[in-house]
Parts: structure tokens; C-alpha cells; sequence
């Protein structure tokens, strides 16, 4: 329920349960006697919410009693009472840095009321309908096909899908198939010590794309002590132009994309300050356009995985408040088609990459009940390879790393049964994002920015 | 790329006389590769002649020219990129060639990063007299997918940067009677409208733009691209949105076809929340719908768009479900 938390509150309102509303609170006694309240931000949304426990038990008292789903009882903790400051804290300290930036107050609305409402009526997602094994050994042992040209193009780029596949493994709880030794070793092989960066693959040229990658591998594995955080920071923020938009290195090209990843890496490096924040977040909102996303360039076309990136950065910078949410919301919920699947603008075919741009976008904006999860839950599923493994961009495809780690990012961000939490803006497992956060290490505090 | 075809006209390097001084540098996997990748041969071969030539910082014409195979088997290595530009401005090359080359081979790699982020150096390098040739080029590109991002932000950068705004209208029109439902396209003219320095701005063209868009929202009322951009003719301004009744006239002739309404629901409903007055045939339109379509009856219109579209746009209903929760209170 609360993004800053991986621990999800359960309560069972059909065993001994009573509630009140006290706007701003709702009340609620358990069925161990312990008096718990819900603070809203939003009197509506309280009242709403109240509501819906009347109807839940209204429509249960008519009807016999059912077994209960215990789908997702493996995934949530013992439910413990919850305080009510656990709820009501403010912004966190440092504050923008974290994600939680995107969680601030709103995250009372719909998205509660739909936790409930929507969730019992969940497909029967099973973690038998991932084929999560064979994902593990699809990305474990890449196969060596001398005829895949596919695999030839890969090579500069090994850093992103060594990211990927990483990732991808960390969700399904397997990182510990991989030797973090020989991962951190061949990633500082990539390092360039002359500027800072790393490169796609060893013997390549340092880009800002590889070191974000490479941070958060790194993150991944808790090993960014191996860095030397100064000069990698210094490397991003030299790379900050004049209008506070981001090149991808000295060549110059400029896109958001650059500012999503310049901003992601020096928040897990605690060196936001090296940049002008306040400009990187006003070039990006001279990226936005009238339907509420966010393009490469200004006046670029809105596209999903612009608008991830946008967010992402406004996000992570506590920014937010530029963006129209509900503006936005709308423009992303329209990407879900047909059959079920999102795409990344009008009238352009699904693919799998979109359950993450779009997701994590509208979680950041606090939006994602507008979808119908079931039905894209159902589409990434049915793009799994369940013979050998992978996640292509629609169903029957070729797989990849790139789309596997998207079709499963997309499923954690439902909650999917199994899997750990991702955490949306800095697209890593929550639980290594409060490792970087809450971690031994407290962060420098950020000046107002 | 046909391995075969290039197999047989190929001589590897090893054959050459030309390289002979060279010793190739093979890749460095590292002791155990994480993400291991398979080589093919002659790309292997490739790659180990480069390394040798970017490890020695070898900036001559045959390094140039080994750039152009290594960028023939694979065009998305940014390093190999990176050193044909060192060497290209070390032998003081024609940029003009260069650019022809790009022509070749961007076709076939239309999605690349690489290639047009190189063409945009060229392009920068070559100056404003590029403009015109850049415009063809990108037009080349989106006549093979015209909602291809990287043709559309590099023609954005090339008018905003070189100039060449004198069709963009016109070329927007021919692109949109292609493929009427292009949001690319769109989107293009509404950077074309707010934006050329040859127009007279958003508030001149607005009339004919809402003109424009109206004929192609009733053409196809479920095309979402019209409908966003006629918001976007009146940029956030909603008391002028609300005022002008070819906004509203457009919802109320899609909405009595009975048939598409959906956008034009959506656009009447925020109509609604930003205070619109509807006429007695908009009310009775609607409410029709809204019985064929719903079981309950609202008198007020707006949560009657609202319960009509939790019907119709089911995949949506939660939101419609929360614009109905959150109406202001004056609404009609």
C-alpha cells in the first residue's frame, strides 16, 4: 500500500471487524482488538473508502461463504498494526532523492480504494502462469547461436543487458546464481579511468547510458563501493548542458532520455547536488507537451518511453507538481488496446517494453488503477516463451533480455504473485533502493533545490 | 544482410596486403562472461582489425574505410561511430560524401540511434545550406514509416536549427491524408502552427486549424489524434474552449451517429467541468444514449457521460469511475 515500504497491511474485514470514519482518519478495530487508523489526505477518498468496506460487507452477508483466495498470502508479511504516523510521515529525508517523492499525499486515493476492490476479482494469477524458472535459465545461459546476427548487435551494449538480465534474475530471486565477483570485475573492465564513465562492453567508449547501467548492477549487488563516486559524478554532470538538458556524451546527441539517466545515477551516487537541478527539471518541462507527456526534445512527439523518463527524473528530483496527473493519466490509460497490451503513442501496435514505460509511469503519478491489470497481466503472460524461456514483444515473437526484463518489471509492478517489488522511479527492487537510501550510509542532506 | 552473399565477395583481412603490418586485438570478454554472445566469423574478424586500429588511434583512409565495413555488419557499435568521426575530421574529409554514405545506409537501420545522431553532426558541420537536402532526406525515411521518432525529432532539430519552415504546413497535410490516424503527423503541425517563424501563431491559425481538425474528427470520430490536438488549438485556455461552439457542435454531430462517440463524450464531459452550458439537443442526445447504453438515469448530464462510458470504454472504468466522483459541484 505505501510505495516507501515493501511490508503490505492486510486486514480481514469479514472476520471481527468494525471501522469509523473520522475525517481525516478511518478507524478500524481487528479481530485482535487493535485500533488502527487509515489518515487520507483526501475527506472524499475517506469517506469513499468507508463506503467500500459497507458494500464488501454488505455483499458478503448476503452471499455463502466462499473459501478464501489466499493468492498472495505467500507475499505479504504477518500483518502487524500499523501505526498511524506510518502512514501520515512526511517527506523523507533527503527528500527528493527518493522515490517517494512520488508517493507524496496523493497515494491515499483510488489506488486504496482499488486495492481492495479490484484485487479479489484478480484473474487467479498463479505464479504457475510465469514460467519464472525458465526465464531464469533463458537468461542465465544466453545461447551461443553462430547464425544470430541479433546476438552480434548485442555486444556494445552488454552493459544494459547485463542490467537487464540481472535485474530480471534479482525479481525472481535468483541473483544468487550469478558470482558477483566476475560481474563486478568485467564491469570495472569497462570503466574509463581518464573520465569517469563506463562503456557499453570492454575497449568501448564511455556513454551516460552504460553508466547508469553500471550503477545499478552495481546497486544491485551492493557493491558501489568499488566506485570512485567523485569522479563518476563528475562525469555525469559535465555532461549537463547549458539548458539543463543532458548529452549522452561528448558527441552532443541530446534526449531525455540522457536527463533520466544522469539524474537516476548521481541520486543512487548521493551527488545530485553536482548538477543544476533546477534547470534539468525546467528543460524537461519544456519537454512537455499539451496532452500532458513529455518528448525527446521540446516540441517532441509524446511518446511512453519519454514520458518514463520525464518522470522518472521529475520524480526522483521531488518535481512532480509539474506534471499534470490526471492530464497525463488519461493520455497513459489510453494505451492500453485491445488486447490488452499498451503501446507507447496513438494508433501504434502493443509490445511488452510498454508495461514497464507506462506502468512505472502512471505508479509515479499514482494513476495505474485506470488500466485494467488483468488483461495486461494476460497479454505479458501470453508473450512468455513457455518452452524455452524469455518474454518476447508480443505473442509468438522472438524473445530477448530486453523484453523478458520488461514483461516481468511489468508484472512486479502489478504485484504479481512471486516476484519482488520494483521500485518504479529508479526501476531497481525496493528493497535495494532503501539499501542506497536508509542504508548505513545516510546521504548528504540536498540543498533546496 | 545476406551472410552468404557477403562470404563470397569478402576477403578477410588476413588475405589482405594492405593490412598485412596490422595485428588484429580480439575481444575481451573478460574470464567468464556474464552475458556471453556469439561471433560470427567474418564479424569477428572485423572488430579485431578495429580494435587494432582505435587501440593505436590509426586515423587514416583505410581505417575510414574499415569503419564503414564494421558499420555495414553491425551500425549500432557507438564506438565504432566515435572513431570513423575522429578520423573523418583528422583527414579533413568531404562532409558531403559523408553524408551520401549516411543516405546508403540509414535505410536499412532507420531506428538507429547511432546513425542519426552522426547524420546530425554532419548536418551541423555542413550548415544552414543543409536544410533543404536534410528535409528530403527525413521525408525519404518517413516515406517508409512515417511515425518513425528519430525522422521526426532529427526534421524538428534540422527546422528549428537550419531552417526550411516554407512546406512543413503542407507537407504535414499530404503526410495526414496519407494516414489521417498519424500522431506523428499530427503533432508535427502543431509544432508547425505554434512555432514556425513564417505563420502568424497558434491564436492566427486557430481558426482554420479547428476547421481542419473538425472535417477530420468527423471523418473518423474514434481517431484520438484530432480530438487531443483540438485541445491543443486552445492552449489551456478553457473559457475559450467552452465558448467556441464548434467544439461543442463537433461532440454533438458525432454523438448523434450513435456510433465512435467515445472521445466525443470524453471532450463533452470536460466541456461540462469547465462550466458549459449544453443546449436542450445535446441534453436529449445524451440522455438517449444514456438509456440504450445504461440501466440507471442521472438528471445530471455529466454522470450520465460518466456511467455511459464505464459501459462503453470498460477497459477504462476506473476512470471514468473516478470522473464521476469528482465532478465539480455546479456541473450540469
Amino acid at each position: 500500500m505505501n510505495r516507501r515500504n515493501t511490508d503490505n497491511l492486510v486486514e480481514d474485514l469479514l472476520g471481527d471487524f468494525e471501522y469509523e470514519v473520522q475525517v481525516p482518519y478511518l478507524l478500524y478495530r481487528n479481530a485482535a482488538q487493535e485500533v488502527n487508523g487509515i489518515w487520507f489526505y483526501n475527506a472524499h477518498d475517506c469517506e469513499a473508502a468507508a463506503n467500500l468496506f459497507g458494500r464488501i460487507l454488505n455483499a458478503y452477508s448476503k452471499v455463502p461463504q466462499k473459501p478464501k483466495a489466499s493468492t498472495k498470502s505467500s507475499e505479504f508479511e504477518e500483518l502487524e498494526a500499523v501505526p498511524t504516523s506510518a502512514v501520515v510521515e512526511g517527506p523523507l529525508e533527503p527528500p527528493p532523492t527518493s522515490s517517494a517523492a512520488a508517493a507524496v499525499p496523493d497515494v491515499s486515493d483510488d489506488s486504496f480504494v482499488n486495492f481492495f476492490s479490484g484485487f479479489g476479482s484478480r484473474l487467479g494469477a498463479t505464479m504457475e502462469d510465469l514460467v519464472a524458472e525458465k526465464h531464469v535459465k533463458y537468461i542465465l545461459s544466453v545461447e551461443k547461436k553462430k547464425d544470430d546476427f541479433e546476438s552480434l548487435v548485442l555486444e556494445h551494449l552488454r552493459m544494459n543487458g547485463a542490467y537487464w538480465g540481472l535485474t530480471t534474475l534479482d525479481l525472481l530471486h535468483k541473483l544468487g546464481a550469478v558470482d558477483p565477483d566476475e560481474v563486478v570485475s568485467w564491469m570495472m573492465e569497462c570503466y574509463h579511468q581518464d573520465c569517469g564513465g563506463f562503456g557499453g562492453n570492454i575497449g568501448h567508449d564511455p556513454h551516460l547510458l552504460y553508466t547508469l547501467s553500471a550503477v545499478q548492477v552495481l546497486a544491485l549487488f551492493d557493491r558501489l563501493d568499488v566506485l570512485d563516486i567523485e569522479k563518476v559524478s563528475d562525469y555525469v554532470a559535465g555532461l549537463q548542458n547549458g539548458d539543463g538538458s543532458f548529452s549522452g556524451d561528448i558527441w552532443g546527441e541530446t534526449d531525455t532520455r540522457f536527463s533520466y539517466c544522469a539524474i537516476c545515477c548521481l541520486s543512487i551516487l548521493h551527488r545530485l547536488d553536482k548538477i543544476d537541478v533546477e534547470k534539468a527539471v525546467n528543460y524537461i518541462v519544456s519537454c512537455k507537451n499539451l496532452d500532458g507527456g513529455f518528448g525527446s526534445i521540446p516540441g517532441g512527439e509524446s511518446h511512453a518511453g519519454q514520458i518514463f523518463c520525464c518522470v522518472g527524473a521529475l520524480a526522483i528530483t521531488g518535481s512532480l507538481h509539474h506534471v499534470d496527473r490526471d492530464l497525463l493519466g488519461w493520455w497513459l490509460c489510453e494505451r492500453q488496446c485491445k488486447d490488452g497490451g499498451l503501446n507507447g503513442r496513438p494508433e501504434k501496435l502493443t509490445d511488452v517494453c510498454y508495461s514497464w514505460w507506462v506502468l512505472s509511469s502512471l505508479i509515479m503519478i499514482d494513476r495505474v488503477h485506470w488500466i485494467d491489470k488483468d488483461k495486461l497481466t494476460r497479454f505479458i503472460l501470453n508473450c512468455q516463451d513457455r518452452e524455452n524461456g524469455g518474454i518476447s514483444d508480443r505473442p509468438d515473437n522472438a524473445v530477448d533480455v530486453f523484453h523478458t526484463y520488461f514483461g516481468v518489471a511489468g508484472l512486479s509492478l502489478m504485484e504479481y504473485p512471486g516476484l519482488k517489488s520494483l521500485d518504479p522511479a529508479y526501476a531497481l527492487p525496493v528493497d535495494v533502493v532503501n539499501r542506497i537510501f536508509f542504508g548505513k550510509q545516510r546521504a548528504p542532506s540536498l540543498l533546496a533545490s | 544482410m545476406s551472410s552468404s552473399d557477403d562470404d563470397d565477395e569478402r576477403i578477410p583481412f588476413i588475405q589482405r596486403p594492405e593490412w598485412s603490418d596490422v595485428r588484429p586485438v580480439p575481444q575481451d570478454d573478460g574470464p567468464h562472461p556474464i552475458v556471453p554472445i556469439a561471433y560470427h566469423d567474418d564479424f569477428r574478424e572485423t572488430m579485431d582489425y578495429f580494435r587494432a586500429v582505435y587501440l593505436a588511434d590509426e586515423r587514416s583512409r583505410r581505417a575510414l574505410d574499415l569503419t564503414t565495413e564494421a558499420i555495414g555488419m553491425n551500425p549500432a557499435n557507438y564506438t565504432v561511430w566515435h572513431f570513423r568521426r575522429l578520423v573523418l575530421e583528422a583527414l579533413n574529409v568531404d562532409l558531403h560524401e559523408e553524408r551520401d554514405f549516411i543516405d546508403e545506409i540509414a535505410v536499412r537501420n532507420s531506428k538507429n540511434y547511432q546513425i542519426w545522431h552522426h547524420r546530425r553532426w554532419v548536418a551541423e558541420k555542413l550548415g544552414p545550406q543543409a536544410a533543404d537536402k536534410e528535409l528530403e532526406f527525413t521525408m525519404m525515411i518517413l516515406a517508409l514509416d512515417a511515425k518513425n521518432y528519430h525522422a521526426w525529432s532529427h526534421r524538428q532539430w534540422v527546422l528549428q536549427s537550419l531552417g526550411g519552415w516554407e512546406k512543413e504546413l503542407d507537407y504535414c497535410c499530404k503526410l495526414l491524408e496519407d494516414d489521417i490516424f498519424n500522431n506523428s503527423a499530427w503533432n508535427q503541425r502543431y509544432f508547425v502552427i505554434t512555432r514556425s517563424p513564417l505563420l502568424g501563431g497558434l491564436q492566427a491559425m486557430r481558426d482554420s486549424e479547428v476547421s481542419y481538425t473538425v472535417e477530420a474528427i468527423l471523418a473518423n470520430p474514434q481517431n484520438e489524434s484530432p480530438w487531443r490536438y483540438l485541445r491543443g488549438l486552445y492552449k489551456g485556455d478553457t473559457d475559450l474552449l467552452v465558448s467556441d461552439n464548434q467544439v461543442s457542435d463537433v461532440c454533438l454531430k458525432v454523438l448523434k451517429t450513435n456510433h465512435n462517440y467515445i472521445f466525443a463524450l470524453s471532450l463533452l464531459l470536460d466541456l461540462l467541468c469547465y462550466g458549459f452550458q449544453p443546449s436542450h439537443e445535446l441534453k436529449r442526445v445524451v440522455q438517449f444514449l444514456g438509456k440504450t447504453e445504461t440501466d440507471s438515469s442521472d438528471a445530471n448530464l455529466a454522470t450520465t457521460i460518466c456511467s455511459i462510458l464505464e459501459t462503453v470504454d470498460p477497459m477504462r472504468s476506473n476512470y471514468w469511475a473516478w470522473r464521476k466522483n469528482n465532478l465539480p459541484s455546479q456541473v450540469c
